[in-house]
């Protein structure tokens, strides 16, 4: 049974623009997918659904086949986890301690086995020698894994990135990245963004255009699809440039393809 | 504004002080100022005053940090003890001052006004005793000097029961300046609210969400240093469109200060929209039953220290009622 059902969902914040419109997928257990669109193309809209801080009639959510509504949505809230763009936006304690122990504490969680995991998972994304740091004072980077900690600590079986890495500097960047792929195997992951080369992280690829599935693939097959990406304003990767590149220029020897990425790179 | 706000003033000395459950603390400031209210005997009172001076010291805390907090009242303290000098006339009569109020004096008076109003700006410290000494010379020129067209000749006595009355409330002040200080420098405001949260719990009695209240000043808390920095960054942007927000007419501050107001609102509220998403989809659900990561718990020195408390009411109680008849 897929972990992730959306069937037909679709939403709109005014009467007349859907921010969603007919979006239906399956996500199985331990997936990890990438989903991609241009701005405002219904991501953040997709995710928030997910995890029932919005609610539409339009379609239904089934997770772990739980339909998600306001009877069951505890429920699905001890099964899914987001951490949202801005890190600044998502800290709720005065301390990273603090903070990880928030979610617990909404849990009724005893304090021994908040320790414990709020110990675990600071380690996990490496921040166990800040727990008694303020937020504000640490990095864009460790803010963002501080939250991606505490959200780990409330153990649910799947997990949201809402585009976690676009409000950090590039070295922030990678160390958030590296935390997360450090969590494939263990959860469901869907990670939303819009820069294509961090898809490549996951094992599939759904890209949204206008709040409408466009595309959606094992990475492998999505990635080479570049009329469907540039369509949906995306700017394809290098790699797919330059590979085509040289098959366009029917390059083999190896001076030639030196030559023509070197003009490419000019032109630039 | 900037760089000048200081937010929480904790200082970490780790003393005993420190270490003292919360609530102990909180419980017992309010009890001494109680005490300080009730005892109506200067001796009481400077022998409060000792006590809280070793208090001070055992907390390892720098004594600077107190002064400042005395600092920023020394105006109202001093103007307190002018007052009941000038208008309390019990005990028995220890000065009488003449002064000779002249037309050259209400000049001066004025000349000296202007001057202050045009060049205190410049003065960068010790702004307050600059102003001190000009009031004192203007009554220290009308005891001396009595030609230039005299209107009046006015006196202020000064009597015993003023003298006392006088130092006496301000002593009070003081003390509770220092107790209220040495109770945010050692606590920090979450132990402050943690320690509000569960001693006002029993307010459910009533139906007050205690636990609402509790935690919007813990998010309250918690968006003070991030605001600070924002409101910073608004300030150098405007600052580097040449807005200066020290300068100006006051029409001119006003825009300023709403050129800072606006855009502090916006992102404050983009803040909060934020946040509410993040705590419900991290499971909150206001007013439901949570845990806390913090445990408070009382030890012996806490038990000791609340005993302690009850010894001082006693004897306050004990003071009041014996020596009022
Ligand atoms: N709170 C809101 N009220 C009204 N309209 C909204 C709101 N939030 C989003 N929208 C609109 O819904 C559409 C989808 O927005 P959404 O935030 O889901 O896009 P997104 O793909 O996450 O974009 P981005 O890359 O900018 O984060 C947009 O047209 C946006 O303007
Ligand atoms: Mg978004």
């Amino acid at each position: 049974m897929a972990i992730i059902e959306v069937n037909n969902l679709t939403y709109r914040y005014t009467k007349k623009k859907y921010a969603l419109k007919d979006v239906s997928f399956k996500i199985e257990r331990g997936e990890f997918v990438s989903i991609v669109g241009h701005n405002g193309s219904g991501k953040s809209t997709l995710g928030k659904l997910l995890c029932g801080l919005l609610q539409t009639k339009h379609g239904e959510i089934l997770i772990d086949g739980i339909k998600l509504s306001d009877d069951t949505i505890d429920e699905v809230r001890q099964k899914i986890g987001i951490v949202f763009q801005n890190p600044d936006n998502q800290f709720v304690g005065v301390t990273v301690k603090n903070d990880i122990a928030f979610g617990l504490e909404n849990r009724n969680i005893d304090v021994d086995e908040m320790e414990k995991r709020i110990k675990k998972y600071a380690t996990i994304v490496g921040m166990d020698e800040f727990l008694d740091k303020n937020p504000e004072n640490l990095s864009g980077g460790q803010k963002q894994r501080v939250a991606i900690a505490s959200v780990l600590a409330m153990e649910t079986d799947i997990l949201i990135f809402d585009e976690a890495t676009s409000m950090i500097d590039p070295l922030g960047v990678k160390e958030v990245t590296n935390a997360i792929k450090s969590l494939k195997e263990e959860k469901t992951i869907i990670y939303i963004t819009h820069n294509l080369d961090e898809t490549l992280m996951g094992d599939r690829m759904i890209v949204l255009k206008n709040g409408e599935i466009v595309l959606d693939e094992k990475i492998d097959n999505a990635i080479k699809q570049k009329d469907i990406l540039t369509n949906s304003n995306l700017e394809p990767l290098e790699q797919m440039e330059l590979i085509e590149l040289v098959n366009k220029n029917n390059l083999n020897r190896k001076e030639e393809v030196e030559k023509v990425l070197w003009q490419s790179a000019y032109q630039k | 504004m900037n760089g000048k706000i200081v937010f929480g003033q904790y200082y970490n000395s780790n003393s005993w002080i420190h270490r003292l459950d919360p609530r102990v603390k909180l419980a017992s400031v309010l009890l001494f100022m109680i005490c300080l209210f009730v005892v109506e005997n200067i001796y009481c009172l400077l022998g409060f005053l000792g006590f809280l001076f070793i208090l001070i010291i055992t907390s390892k805390i720098p004594f600077v940090k107190f002064l400042n907090s005395i600092k920023m009242m020394t105006f109202v303290l001093i103007l307190t003890f002018i007052l009941q000098i000038i208008f309390r006339n019990d005990g028995e009569l220890l000065y009488s001052f003449n002064f000779n109020l002249t037309y050259l004096a209400i000049g001066i008076m004025v000349a000296l006004l202007i001057l202050w109003l045009l060049f205190s700006k410049y003065i960068k410290y010790l702004k307050n005793l600059v102003l001190i000494i000009l009031v004192a010379s203007v009554f220290i020129y009308q005891y001396y000097v009595n030609f230039g067209g005299l209107i009046t000749i006015y006196n202020i006595d000064i009597y015993s029961g003023g003298l006392l009355m006088g130092s006496y409330i301000v002593l009070r002040i003081i003390a509770l300046l220092l107790i209220s200080s040495l109770l945010t420098l050692s606590t920090t405001p979450t132990e402050l609210n943690n320690a509000l949260e569960k001693m006002l719990g029993f307010l459910k009695v009533f139906k007050i969400k205690v636990s609402i209240l509790t935690m919007m000043m813990s998010i309250a808390l918690r968006f003070i240093p991030t605001l600070i920095n924002e409101s910073d960054k608004i300030l150098k942007a405007q600052a580097s469109r040449g807005c200066d927000f020290n300068e100006g007419k006051f029409s001119e501050r006003i825009k300023q200060i709403i050129s800072l107001i606006v855009p502090m609102f916006v992102i404050a509220y983009k803040r909060a929209y934020d946040l509410a998403d993040a705590m419900e989809a991290r499971g909150y659900v206001p007013d439901r039953k949570r845990s806390s990561i913090y445990v408070l718990k009382y030890r012996l020195k806490d038990y000791l220290v609340y005993a302690f408390d009850l010894g001082l009411i006693a004897a306050c109680i004990f003071v009041k009622v014996r020596y009022a008849f």
